[in-house]
Order: structure tokens, then C-alpha cells, then sequence
């Protein structure tokens, strides 16, 4: 919670710029297909636990989004045996994966309501970690070692660029001419450049950091991260705009 | 309508590009490749590790039986996790046993909280033998021998006299009485049997029938005693008569003696009546307690071992007389058996500490082990024997001899040696105080390697399982022994750890037999010469074969490298890391870890 705190700065920054560019737009009086509405919405999917945006046409056929993506959780000793083994593990997460975007949305097919989408994404964190340990003590001749003694496997996935481009479409309208409540749903991808991994184990599966080079190198293709959130929309200046 | 069908497919190819690129790239078992899984043996921590020889160098007992006493005894493992200590043999060298003890990880122990335990080994038709240890550091690995003594047997240091007694309805017929010869140390051991004595085990029931009596006086000034003594001088928890605890304790002997007596129907373990035993004290033995020559009417704490709690307890205070002929003999009525000895005790908290200085040997790098005899220069008696001390650089090590007498001076020294019956020490220490005095010991010059020596061999050994276990690499932590061929006594080369060591204990073309005894894990190989350039060895598991006819075989690449640029190839690197380990060695390590809970 802390770390997304520490978005709230660009956050703000980033709020001022939709505003810029809500003036610049207005005096562009453009507003053909309904289009020329503020809406703020939420989302969630695989890059927001929850998310907040606000959208503002910046031309007949385009808007602009500023979102801030919430993706920040932590799961402590999930127990499973994962339907097959017969001793249990503990397992802890942690994701630090939330941002703030900056999107363009552009209607291309008007009679499907779809939009090309690009925007950069500011992620701070970028990373995603965890560990695996035995769930209880296991008895090997006469001793019950605990997990611990045994040792743990540890590692996870760190992307180091901080802005991350984005490229997706959408479906759905980002504000409906005549409702206040909209529904559209985000497909795409960011690029985050390659993964950096880091792996070990402690006790007896220490010493094998050696393979986060490997996998780093192997898993150095995968660069995108994919996106698909569903969003509600709510417009703002429904009265205003009919 | 067809703008819009292009713009659709052209916005499909997109979004199936970005699934694809998000999605795709390797399939799941690619993401592995090239990886490997070091899997470490060191499931618990292996502090000591106990080599047992016979008395004369033969071959060792089979049944060897050790059992743990004191407080921290519930804390004594095998290296497996097993609670029984069981000893590792091997069909190739009957003449030596190895117990490798281990703790768990998680249990912590130092200089202030030591690791207090007592081990009794015993062997049908051997004298039990009980060997005291507190171990202070997890880090510091340490090697002892013992040797294990039979039954009556006849061996330097140890005088001895045995006695038949004989038994009627009410105990034994006549009086008895036995007493050792004479021996170096001028002490002798009488012991009295009253008439009508009856004879009755640790339990308390009567031993009828004829028993076989062995005196026994240890003569301390002997080497091999400190081997084959029944029990350590030094106390864990000390126990006064009463029972009460009185902590760590070394002892000041005088005289040490055990008397044991085998009946058809059991152990005798004790009397109704009490046995009277007179130990003859040399002239001008100083008294523990003043320093002063021992005179009659002097009183001597007696001692004695008790084996159901594996420590010593104080008996009362034997009288010091004077018999016909001005002789000194100590004198105290006992009315059970064990190992006793007649002297005087010492609080020796804090033990005395050496620091050590040794460029020769940093903690963590090529190991040397040495041979310390601790002399008592006043009379020139070995007080103590320890095996296989490294002296590496920043060690600190903590002596725990017997104190000779109350404010002993300093009066201690220790000598090193290469190997134990070396003739000429390496190194000979200052004088110091059995309790409470701190040295630093500077050994640069004293343990430079001779020329012969110096050169550096690094041991890297890694087992990759083949086939199915492709990338799960062993990397074993264990000791590796290893003795100039022709000789009797192991001593250990180094450590392995996750693989790895390094040792400068070898000559270069010198031949060697090397042990690796490690509880179920036993290999030996003979007169093996240590290559004097790059070269290949190749040896012939005799755990694993690929099947009938097909034996399974190791390969050792030996490298010789001038690491300096000087023109002489100093470093030798023993790459054992090719090791085909076979897959029904893996699938047992595999079959091992997943064992059923029971």
C-alpha cells in the first residue's frame, strides 16, 4: 500500500496533463458522436486489482485516459498440495506490478464500438516474487526436520523498465451517448522489456542462483505482458452533454 | 462494408500478434533448459566424526554399541537422522570404524552453551569405554580416535592382575584379595574381598556362581592410555555424592583404576560389603588440592564413574597411610564398581584459550591436520591427546586437560606433530596453565610446509544423475580420509563442503590410501599415487555398476597449474565433477527424500 502511496505525486502530475489537454480540447469544440464526454471509471483484470481513470475526448474520435492501476497484494502460506503431491506447501506471493497510464483511445470501427488503443505505463515496481517451502515437518529417519532446516525455493521476476509502452484494443464504449453508465473491455499488451529472474533455495537447495542467469537468458523473449481489464464507466457531464 | 472488413482483419492480425507476443516465444520446458539443481547432502551439521581402532591396530569389532549420555545427548544424531549411533565399517579396511555424529541445524551451541554429551562404546568382550565431549563450535569440525581395548588384554600403561573368586551359597568363599605389578609409574592397585561377600549387578540381583576379576591401575604417562582409558578426566556436570549437580569440572588424578568382574549369570556391578582398595602414591606426588608432596594422614577426594548417567560422582575422601616401609597408599572402602580414581578436582571455568596466528592455513582454505600431545612438565606426563587440530588462521581453541593440582602454575605445554608417532614435534608451545590462561600462538614459520609439500590441491566433486535426473547435481559435504599407504591410523585430508576442498596434506607422487566413511556412504581406495602432472584416473565404483559385467566407473581429471607464473605448477586441481552418477543411485536419493511420513 506504502509503494502505491508513492505513485500519488505522478499520479497527480499526470491528472494536471489530462486537464491541459481537456482545455485543448474544448476549444476544439469537436464533438460529432457523442463522444465529447468526461467519465471517470474502475477496472480490474491482469494488471489492476482495482483501477481508477478519467477519460476526456481530445478529438472527434479520440480520448484520453489517465489511469492509476492498483496492483499491489501479497498472498502469505497458501496451503496446497496442489491435487498431487502428498506433502502440502506453503506458498507466498507478492506482486508490486501497479502503475499509472496514460492512454489514447481512437474509435476505428465505430459500429463495434472498438478502439485502438496505445499509451505509456509508469511502473515503479515492475516486479512479482515469491517462495515455496514444505507446510510441516518432515520425518526422515528419527527427526522431524522442520521446513526450514530442509530449505525453500525462493525467486521471482523483475522487469527494469519503468515505462512501459502499451499497445491493445478495445471493445465497448468508453461513454455511451445516453446513459450514464458504459461497459468496455481493454485487450492488449504492455512491453516491459525482458524479465530479469532471480532464483535460490536455502538449506539443501542452496547455491543455485547460478540458474537465474539461465532462466533470465531463456525467458528473455518475453517482454509483453498481457492486458485484459473490464471497465465501468460513469459520465460525469451527462446534463451538459445530450 | 469492405474498408470495414479490411480494418477488422487488420485489427484481428494485430491483436493475435500481441497474444502471440505476449504468450508464446518457447514452450514451458525450453524456459528450463540449460538448468541445473544443486542438491546439498549436509541434512544436519557433522561436528565430529570418531574414528575407532582396535588396541594393537586390528581389526575393529563388529558389534560396536555407543550410546549417549548427559544433557544434550538427545541432540547426538547420525549424519542420517538416526538416533542409534551406528558405526560405519568397511569390507575393505577391517582395521578402522568411523561415527559420524551430527546435530541439527537449528540447534545452536557455543562457548557459553556448549554441546555437553558422553558417548559409551562397548563391544562384546571389550572394556566399555566412555568419552566425554562439549563442543563449543558448529563451524569447527572435529576428528578424535579411540581404541577399543578387549577384555583382560595386556597392553603398555595399563597394569593388570586378574582373579578368580570363587562363590558359595553366601557369597564368596574366603577372603580374596589381587593386586596389580609393578609398573612404570611405581602405582599398584590392592583390592580386598571380604569373606561372605555377595555379588549383585547394576540391578541388584545377586551374580552367583565363580567370577572373573580384572584390576586394572592406567598409568597416564603412557600415550596409548589416553586411547584406551575407560573414561574422560573432565567432567560435564560433575555430581557430588549427594547427587547434586556441580557443573564442568577437570580432574587432578593421582591414581586411576577400574575394577571389572564377569560372572556366567551377569556384570558384578556391586557389594554388600564394601571392597577395600589401597593404591600405592609415589613419593613427592603433590597433592591436588595444596601442591604440596602427598603425606599420611592427607585425605584424596575419590571419584568414581557413574555409567547410568555417563559423569563422574564424588565417593568420599580416600585416607592417605603409611605402610611398612614408609610406601604411600591411599586407601577407601567402595561397595561398587565402575572406573574410580583417587585425587582431586578443579573449577576451570574459563578453560585456558589459545589464539591462534596462521598464515599457512586460513579458515577456509587448504587443510592441514596435526597431532597435539598436551605434557604435564613437572613429571613429563601426556595429559591429554587430541587428533587432527587444523590451527587455522583465527582459530580460537579451548584445552581441557586435567589440572594438576589447585592454582596449578604453568606448567602445561603442547607439542605438534604431522602424524600421531611422529618422532620429533613440529612445534613446541610455551608454558601455560592447565585453567584460565590465554595464549596467542603464532605458527607462520613452524607450520610453513616442508619443500616436499606446499603444493596445493583443490578437490571440486560433483555427481550428476544421467538420463531421467539430468539436472540434479550431488554436491556432497563429508571429511575424506586419507593415510600414506602401508599405514594404520586415517587421518582426515579436509572437508568437502557442497563439493569443494582443498588440502596441501599431500606429496606429489607419494601414494595414499583415501577413505570417505561417512554412516552409509563407504569407500576406500588404495595406494593411489598422487599424479605428478595432468593426467587421468580412473576408478571403479564398488557401490554401482551399470550391470552385470558392467561396472560403473569415475573419472578424475587432474590439472597442474602454475597459478603465480613463477615456472611451477603449485596448484593441482583434482576435477571430480563429471561424475556419471548412475540413476539407480539418483532414484534412491529421489525414493529417499520422498519417503512417507510415518
Amino acid at each position: 500500500m506504502i509503494r502505491a502511496l508513492s505513485l500519488i505525486k505522478p499520479m497527480i502530475l499526470l491528472l494536471c496533463l489530462t486537464a491541459a489537454v481537456k482545455g485543448y480540447a474544448q476549444s476544439e469544440a469537436l464533438r460529432p458522436l457523442d463522444t465529447g464526454r468526461h467519465s471517470l471509471g474502475i477496472f480490474m483484470g491482469s494488471t489492476a486489482l482495482i483501477g481508477i481513470d478519467y477519460i476526456r475526448p481530445i478529438g472527434p474520435k479520440t480520448w484520453l485516459r489517465s489511469c492509476f492501476s492498483y496492483m499491489d497484494f501479497n498472498v502469505r502460506d497458501w496451503e496446497t498440495n496442489l491435487n498431487r503431491y502428498e506433502q502440502y506447501a506453503s506458498i507466498n506471493l507478492s506482486v508490486r506490478n501497479s502503475s499509472l497510464n496514460l492512454l489514447v483511445d481512437h474509435l476505428i470501427v465505430p459500429k463495434l464500438n472498438l478502439r485502438l488503443v496505445t499509451g505509456i505505463g509508469l511502473f515503479l515496481m515492475n516486479d512479482f516474487s515469491g517462495s515455496i517451502k514444505l507446510r510441516d515437518p518432515l520425518k526422515i529417519n528419527d527427526v522431524y526436520f522442520e521446513p526450514d532446516e530442509l530449505g525453500y525455493v525462493y525467486g521471482g521476476l523483475r522487469y527494469n523498465l519503468k515505462f512501459n509502452p502499451y499497445f491493445g484494443v478495445a471493445l465497448g464504449r468508453l461513454v455511451h451517448p445516453s446513459r450514464r453508465l458504459s461497459v468496455s473491455l481493454d485487450i492488449g499488451t504492455f512491453y516491459k522489456g525482458a524479465p530479469e529472474i532471480f532464483i535460490n533455495g536455502t538449506a539443501l537447495i542452496r547455491n543455485n542462483e547460478h540458474n537465474a542467469e539461465i532462466l533470465t537468458n531463456n525467458m528473455s523473449g518475453y517482454r509483453w505482458f498481457p492486458v485484459f481489464n473490464l471497465r465501468f464507466g460513469y459520465s460525469i457531464d451527462h446534463k451538459d452533454n445530450p | 462494408m469492405k474498408r470495414l472488413q479490411l480494418q477488422s482483419l487488420g485489427l484481428y492480425t494485430l491483436l493475435t500478434l500481441m497474444i502471440w507476443g505476449a504468450f508464446s516465444c518457447a514452450k514451458p520446458e525450453d524456459l528450463l533448459e540449460g538448468t541445473f539443481i544443486n542438491v546439498q547432502t549436509d541434512l544436519l551439521v557433522n561436528p565430529m566424526t570418531i574414528q575407532v581402532l582396535n588396541y594393537d591396530g586390528g581389526e575393529v569389532p563388529k558389534d560396536i554399541s555407543v550410546t549417549a549420555y548427559g544433557a544434550d545427548k538427545d541432540q547426538i544424531f547420525t549424519v542420517l537422522g538416526e538416533r542409534e549411533l551406528t558405526l560405519s565399517y568397511s569390507n575393505a579396511d577391517k582395521n578402522a570404524a568411523f561415527l559420524s555424529l551430527a546435530v541439527r541445524r537449528i540447534v545452536e551451541f557455543d562457548e557459553q552453551d556448549p554441546l555437553e554429551f558422553t558417548l559409551k562404546f562397548e563391544a562384546e568382550g571389550y572394556m566399555p569405554l566412555f568419552r566425554t565431549f562439549r563442543l563449543m563450535n558448529k563451524a569447527d569440525r572435529r576428528m578424535q580416535s579411540i581404541r577399543m581395548l578387549p577384555v583382560g588384554s595386556s597392553l603398555d600403561g595399563l597394569n593388570q592382575e586378574t582373579l578368580s573368586i570363587q562363590q558359595g551359597s553366601n557369597g564368596t568363599i574366603g577372603q580374596h584379595s589381587a593386586r596389580t605389578p609393578s609398573a612404570d609409574n611405581n602405582q599398584r592397585v590392592n583390592i580386598e574381598i571380604a569373606p561372605n561377600t555377595r555379588m549383585m549387578d547394576s540391578n541388584g540381583k545377586t551374580v552367583s556362581g565363580d567370577v572373573e576379576a580384572y584390576v586394572v591401575s592406567y598409568d597416564y604417562t603412557n600415550r596409548m592410555t589416553n586411547k584406551v582409558a575407560p573414561a574422560s578426566l573432565f567432567a560435564n556436570n560433575a555430581r557430588a555424592k549427594s547427587g547434586e549437580s556441580l557443573g564442568q569440572l577437570n580432574f587432578a588424578p593421582v591414581a586411576i583404576y577400574s575394577i571389572d568382574m564377569y560372572g556366567a549369570e551377569g556384570e558384578v556391578k556391586q557389594f554388600d560389603k564394601p571392597v577395600k582398595v589401597q593404591v600405592e602414591i609415589p613419593s613427592g606426588t603433590p597433592h591436588p588440592e595444596t601442591g604440596a608432596p602427598i603425606k599420611p594422614g592427607d585425605e584424596l577426594e575419590a571419584w568414581s564413574f557413574n555409567e547410568s548417567i555417563g559423569d563422574w560422582q564424588e565417593e568420599g575422601r580416600a585416607s592417605v597411610i603409611s605402610e611398612n616401609g614408609g610406601k604411600l597408599v591411599a586407601e577407601f572402602e567402595q561397595t561398587h564398581l565402575s572406573t574410580w580414581f583417587f585425587g582431586g578436582r578443579r573449577f576451570c571455568n574459563p578453560p585456558t584459550q589459545f589464539f591462534i596466528e596462521n598464515v599457512n592455513q586460513p579458515q577456509n582454505g587448504p587443510q592441514t591436520f596435526y597431532h597435539i600431545e598436551v605434557i604435564n612438565t613437572l613429571n613429563g606426563n601426556v595429559v591429554g591427546t587430541f587428533d587432527n587440530t587444523r590451527f587455522y588462521d583465527g582459530e580460537v581453541i579451548t584445552l581441557i586437560v586435567p589440572a594438576n593440582f589447585q592454582n596449578a602454575p604453568a606448567v602445561v605445554q603442547f607439542e605438534i606433530y604431522q602424524f600421531e608417532g611422529d618422532a620429533t614435534p613440529l612445534y613446541t608451545s610455551p608454558l601455560f596453565a592447565p585453567c584460565g590462561d590465554q595464549l596467542t600462538i603464532n605458527l607462520d614459520d613452524v607450520l610453513a610446509p616442508p619443500p616436499a609439500l606446499g603444493t596445493t590441491f583443490f578437490v571440486d566433486v560433483a555427481g550428476t544423475c544421467s538420463s531421467t535426473f539430468s539436472n540434479l547435481v550431488i554436491k556432497p559435504t563429508l571429511p575424506i580420509q586419507f593415510r600414506p599407504s602401508g599405514s594404520l591410523i586415517w587421518n582426515p585430508l579436509g572437508w568437502l563442503d557442497e563439493g569443494e576442498g582443498a588440502t596441501m596434506a599431500l606429496e606429489k607422487g607419494a601414494y595414499y590410501d583415501f577413505r570417505i566413511s561417512y554412516r552409509t556412504l563407504e569407500r576406500c581406495v588404495f595406494n593411489l599415487q598422487v599424479p605428478t602432472a595432468d593426467s587421468t584416473v580412473i576408478i571403479e565404483s564398488s557401490v554401482y555398476n551399470y550391470g552385470p559385467g558392467m561396472p560403473f566407473m569415475e573419472t578424475i581429471d587432474v590439472d597442474y597449474v602454475d597459478t603465480d607464473n613463477d615456472g611451477i605448477e603449485e596448484t593441482v586441481f583434482f576435477n571430480y565433477t563429471n561424475i556419471n552418477v548412475p540413476d539407480q543411485a539418483c532414484q534412491e536419493y529421489i525414493d529417499f527424500l520422498n519417503a512417507p511420513i510415518n
